[in-house]
């Protein structure tokens, strides 16, 4: 029974104490796993037990993961603790994950942030309470949001521990291993179950204890291949997926209540696009602004859906951009006039 | 070391359901309005680091009748178009990497003719004189850099109501 930790949790506490908690995740290195330089030496995980946490988490289909990262004790002599937390749903069929990072710190304001992406469209809730933005990108969906963190690439990984047999966890079938160990200056003590068959961490436990204080890791797997549909944190709503889009549509974006492009076509045939396409998918056509042919607003509403677009096309050079904004629309109740 | 890479040319989409509005005002009412008003046009940063734009405002808005023994219809809709100026603070851009848009949009005439409703075989026509609306600013919310969309709540000067503009702001790739 050993563990080879404290080349990592050096590197983790030097990362969580005293600084930003989310400037660390900007630095999109999560991973304990040192980078090279000359203070933190590569220390090779070959034939170690668990060389990565995030190992068969790709073989999934969707997963829930929570993930606690807690310190107590002192910094700079003083009495200090932190909490940061990882919520993460994931879908890996329809490339959709969402994560709720919060964190508490002695002497600093509680934070939270959310980032997510579902296919093209990426996520960011900067604050509680802050609107929930939305990117599209075709080739880049986290261009504007931030590569999503991995929960269990931020697990210290395991060189060795002892097996206790085969339990379930979290509703899993798993191997139930322990770790030990009482060194000089630091002890370490956890347990970690390993899915079988899959081989992923489906819960991990680890506490490590040294002169300055605490620090503990809880992280949990579950839900695995039962999400189901998509769930959209509030406030974060699914983009516009299904709006018919002329063919040659360039510089395309999606958003949840908007689709815009730019396409080398006439505007007379835009039109008729949409006309056609829409009446297809039951929306009305009401009318045609093109007073100035340069800016044609077409209307067409959804008495199903509730709903009313506004497509506006706009002619520069030899190009038109179109732009369509969705938006509630409910036909008045109506009364009998008086004749 | 990570470098940002920023769009230097935006399409830019401001649009209120002046419909909804309408229809707010006159609940029960025996007419469904319909209409859009926006703001389209495009934001460019310059040599001297100030991004500004030009665009067009218009206007439009349909009526139909809500009754089956009653046909009623809008001769020509509501229409209006004037031209707006679009600004970002150049500071914010280069500081914090946001879009921090104003939109100054000149005086705008609307035009209506008038409507017609027929029902058992008497039709009945009413018009109406054109209105013009006062030159009026919008002051959007900051969006990221590389584009969004955000809404503003704004009153239309000399009219009633309170209306909802969602604004949509595109990098625009070289060439499009």
């Amino acid at each position: 029974m050993k563990t080879r930790l404290l080349p990592y949790l050096a590197l983790i506490w030097v990362a969580l104490l005293g600084c930003s908690f989310f400037s660390n995740l900007a630095s999109a290195t999560p991973r304990a796993q040192p980078t090279g330089s000359a203070s933190s030496p590569v220390q090779s995980t070959a034939g170690w037990l668990l060389p990565d946490p995030a190992v068969g988490l790709a073989s999934l289909t969707s997963y829930h993961q929570e993930l606690t990262v807690s310190f107590h004790g002192k910094n700079a002599g003083t009495d200090y603790q932190s909490v940061n937390s990882y919520v993460r749903d994931v879908w890996v069929e329809q490339s959709a994950d969402f994560l709720v990072m919060t964190t508490s710190e002695t002497g600093q304001e509680p934070g939270e942030m959310l980032m997510g992406k579902v296919g093209q469209a990426g996520y960011l809730r900067p604050g509680a309470g802050a609107i929930c933005q939305v990117s599209w990108s075709e080739t880049k969906p986290d261009a504007g949001t931030g590569r999503v963190p991995e929960p269990a690439s931020l697990l210290p990984p395991i060189e060795q521990a002892t097996d206790v047999g085969t339990e379930t966890a979290n509703g899993v079938s798993a191997h139930h291993y322990t770790i030990s160990e009482k060194g000089s200056t630091t002890n370490t003590a956890g347990d970690f179950w390993l899915a079988e068959p899959g081989g992923y961490v489906v819960r991990y436990v680890l506490a490590v204890s040294g002169k300055e204080g605490e620090q503990h890791f809880e992280y949990n797997l579950s839900q695995v291949n039962l999400l189901g549909e998509v769930v959209y944190p509030e406030g974060c709503s699914a983009v516009l997926t299904d709006f018919p889009v002329m063919d040659g549509a360039r510089n395309l974006h999606r958003l949840p209540n908007s689709v815009d492009y730019t396409v080398s076509t006439e505007t007379s045939a835009i039109s008729q696009f949409y006309k056609d396409q829409l009446v297809a998918q039951g929306w009305t056509f009401v009318n045609a602004h093109d007073k100035d042919p340069k800016n044609v607003t077409l209307i067409f509403t959804n008495k199903g859906q509730g709903k009313a677009t506004s497509i506006v096309l706009n002619l520069r050079d030899k190009d038109v951009w179109v732009s369509a904004i969705l938006r509630p629309w409910q036909p008045s109740s109506g009364v009998t006039p008086t004749p | 070391m990570e470098f940002r890479v920023v769009s230097c040319k935006y399409s830019f989409r401001g649009s209120t359901d002046v419909g909804a509005t309408a229809n707010a005002m006159s609940p029960g009412s025996f007419w469904n309005f319909v209409g859009s008003y926006d703001i389209v046009g495009t934001l460019e940063m310059h040599e001297d680091g100030t991004l500004s734009g030009q665009g067009t405002t218009n206007l439009f808005m349909d009526a139909t009748g809500n009754n089956p023994l009653v046909k009623c219809g809008v001769e020509t809709p509501w229409q209006g178009t004037t031209a707006v100026e679009l600004q970002a603070d150049p500071t914010a851009w280069s500081t914090e990497g946001v879009l921090d848009i104003q939109a100054h949009l000149e005086p705008m005439t609307i035009n209506f003719t008038g409507i017609t409703c027929k029902s058992f075989g008497v039709e009945v026509y009413g018009a109406s004189p054109a209105i013009t609306i006062a030159s009026f600013d919008l002051d959007f919310a900051p969006l990221p850099g590389d584009g969004g969309s955000t809404s503003l709540e704004f009153q239309i000067p000399g009219q009633p109501g309170e209306f909802k503009m969602d604004l949509i702001v595109s990098p625009q790739e070289a060439g499009s």
